[in-house]
């Protein structure tokens, strides 16, 4: 099947909403959506949600033979499948551009920043050593892959645990978790990737964007940053290459998101651990029994007033969640029985209380939403975050932007405008650093 | 949606006790994907399979059929590229589920079931075959019949065991699936793999035709409760539980 285009219309709606500060779904521009991991019963297989973008990481092992240049390393492979579940368009077994873009993001993330210890997947030098595989299924495409897959990969990674081996005579004998007790990974830092989208001629970045957004908006920006705030992967694609103020911007902000999702990803491990430890059942199955997989469907609301939030009241979630009746309905089933808030109990000059037909869900106004949905993320102050790291930082965007350019000029002559461009570019950041 | 665990009432069979006739918990969730026409997440003990279904869609000139839709399915397992093991897996599906469809009634289109592998812990095929079925319930494409696929082992005690878990099935001798229809109960599909006796195949049969009626009482009540629901969401809440009353009070006939 062909993808579905996006008509004149839809795209000049989208690009004029953005320039209002507004998105589809509510969202503020540097807002992302809610991100959810439910792991599997096997080691090494996490379930990632991001709003409703869907993937599905597997972490797998074998032992094979080392490349001849690095003799006492083990190797990763990061494969990246996206299939006609993730979205009609898709075709398994073909590599679109789309795959092998995240792929390479994925590879300079992970791989190239040297995240994982591989040494310590050495069994024998230059005989064996553990081949590591990361699988990613996608699911479900509804915006922002690159994130997805990579707080997948994370969280794959860090619940893995390989079998232990060990050399008798010369012969490898790999015991089962019944027998030894398998080895968790090693890893040095934790990487994870934040995306925005830029609009408006590189004036305005949106965080986090849906696919709607992802497909009008002029470029697309990818940071790839650990929780030390350091940059491990830049990836600027598209049209318009953009000032370095947004840029520096955007990427404080990336760093705050990564050090965020990375806290969240090691609480759900810890809680994962626990569990496993009780032997409580844990895996999907658990996951579907408490209803954990449709409560991250957020109630399928794909619109949001401006000025108000939606608020799930806690307690009352968890008392439905435990509940396994039959009458417990899927929320996403309500499509627009959700949407529609049933009645307005007050109305202000600017908010108004609105009850919504689902007793666990509560309309509240946004009060401190209102100020910032007006204020624009350039006028925005970045100078929150101490000016050594601030500067650290960027001294790694300009490395990574005069790399970048340094590639670009060694490109064919047809291309030479770019590359001034580009050049031009990153001199320019360098002034405004200095 | 969450489900009770459901456990056979009645025991149609005097040769059975009923323990014999126990699968282990169903559930399912309907339609946690977006993007496809239909999905659901269908688990049967610790196995779990994400299935979805798209169609009738526009066909590939190869595939293009005058007479009937061409249906096709593909499995993916959590980990690797797919094996030879998954292919027959995935002929088995496409086979059983083509069988359900009445593919007559949309020629030149592709109906297509995708299914996600979650987790494995015995019975993948059968459990993916409930999946597919109910995702092509909810997707709406016209079928003869609905289908409920049932593991069965011969275990290391030469014994017939229904729907084990994969502590039971260490050293099992044979394995089968029976796929049966829900008008007459009568084979859609069967597929076996090791030693077995013609006895005990016949006991497996009956011990699976059996068990299929909690596979259908539950295709029932879910679907049922699937579209009650969709149909009140536009509805105040206070109609919305009542409805859900009616739902719950309905007696299970077996």
């Amino acid at each position: 099947m062909k993808e579905t285009p996006i008509s004149t219309i839809e795209r000049n709606f989208v690009t004029q909403a953005v320039k209002h500060n507004l998105r589809l779904d509510g969202r503020k521009n540097d807002e992302f959506r809610k991100i959810t991991i439910n792991f599997g019963a096997d080691w090494g297989s996490a379930l990632v949600a991001l709003g409703e973008t869907k993937v599905l990481a597997q972490v797998s092992c074998e032992l094979g033979v080392p490349k001849a240049t690095r003799p006492n390393e083990g190797i990763i492979h990061i494969n990246v499948e996206l299939g006609q579940m993730a979205a009609p368009h898709f075709e398994s077994g073909r590599n679109s551009e789309l795959n092998v873009q995240i792929c390479r993001t994925l590879e300079r993330t992970f791989k190239d920043s040297r995240c994982v210890d591989l040494e310590s997947l050495c069994v024998t030098t230059e005989e064996r050593v553990w081949m590591l595989r990361i699988d990613l299924n996608v699911l479900n495409h509804e915006g922002n892959l690159i994130d997805c897959c990579s707080v997948a990969a994370l969280s794959a990674l860090l619940h893995f645990k390989r079998p232990d081996v060990s050399i008798i005579d010369n012969d490898v004998h790999i015991h089962s978790p019944a027998e030894k007790e398998p080895i968790p990974m090693v890893l040095h830092h934790y990487p994870v990737c934040a995306s925005y989208c830029l609009f408006d001629d590189g004036r305005l970045a949106i965080a986090d964007p849906s696919v709607l957004e992802e497909r009008v908006a002029d470029s697309a920006l990818v940071f790839g940053l650990n929780s030390f705030r350091e940059l491990c992967c830049l990836n600027l694609g598209g049209t318009t290459l953009t000032s370095s103020n947004l840029l520096l911007q955007c990427a404080t902000r990336a760093a705050r998101r990564a050090k965020f999702v990375v806290d969240y990803v090691k609480e759900v491990l810890e809680l994962d651990k626990l569990a496993r430890e009780e032997d409580r059942n844990s895996g999907f199955t658990e996951c579907v029994r408490l209803n954990k997989i449709t409560a991250l469907a957020e109630n399928r609301l794909s619109l949001r007033l401006r000025n108000f939030k939606l608020q799930g009241t806690d307690d009352l979630k968890d008392e439905t969640a435990m509940e396994t009746s039959g009458d417990e309905e899927v929320e996403s089933e309500e499509e627009d029985g959700t949407e529609k808030p049933q009645k307005i109990v007050s109305i202000d000059s600017k908010s108004a209380i609105l009850e919504s037909n689902q007793s666990n869900i509560k309309w509240v106004p946004d009060d401190d939403g209102v100020e910032s949905n007006i204020e624009s993320i350039c006028s925005e102050n970045v100078t929150e975050e101490g000016d050594e790291s601030e500067r650290s930082l960027s001294q790694q965007i300009e490395k990574q932007m005069q790399k970048h350019s340094k590639k670009e000029s060694k490109r064919a002559l047809s291309k030479k405008h770019l590359h001034d461009d580009a050049g031009s570019d990153s001199e320019e950041e360098a002034k405004v650093i200095l | 949606m969450v489900t009770q665990t459901e456990n056979v009432s009645i025991d149609p069979r005097g040769d059975f006790s009923s323990e014999d006739l126990k699968l282990r918990p169903i559930n399912c969730e309907l339609n946690p994907l977006t993007r496809s026409d239909a999905s659901a997440l269908f688990t049967q003990g610790d196995t779990c399979v994400l299935t979805s279904m798209l169609g009738p869609v526009e066909v590939k000139s190869q595939n293009l059929n005058i007479e009937k839709a061409h249906v096709e399915c593909i499995y993916r397992p959590k980990a690797g590229i797919p094996t030879i093991e998954d292919k027959l897996r995935e002929n088995v599906i496409r086979d059983t589920c083509e069988s359900a469809l009445l593919t007559v009634l949309h020629p030149r289109t592709t109906i297509s079931i995708q299914i996600q592998e979650l987790d494995n812990r015995c019975g993948i095929e059968a459990c993916a075959i409930n999946g597919a079925c109910l995702a092509l319930l909810i997707g709406g494409v016209p079928m003869k019949f609905t289908i409920a696929a049932v593991h069965c082992i011969v275990d290391k005690d030469d014994k017939v065991v229904l729907d084990p878990d994969h502590c039971k099935a260490i050293g099992k001798r044979a394995s089968f699936i029976f796929v049966f229809d829900s008008l007459e109960k009568n084979l859609v599909t069967v597929h076996t793999s090791g030693r077995f006796r013609m006895a005990q195949f016949n006991d497996a049969e009956c011990m699976s035709r059996a068990a299929s009626q909690i596979i259908f009482n539950f295709y029932r009540r879910i679907i049922s409760n699937f579209h009650n629901k969709s149909l009140l969401t536009a509805d105040t809440k206070v109609r919305n539980t009542e409805a859900e009353t009616v739902v719950k009070s309905e007696p299970m006939d077996v």
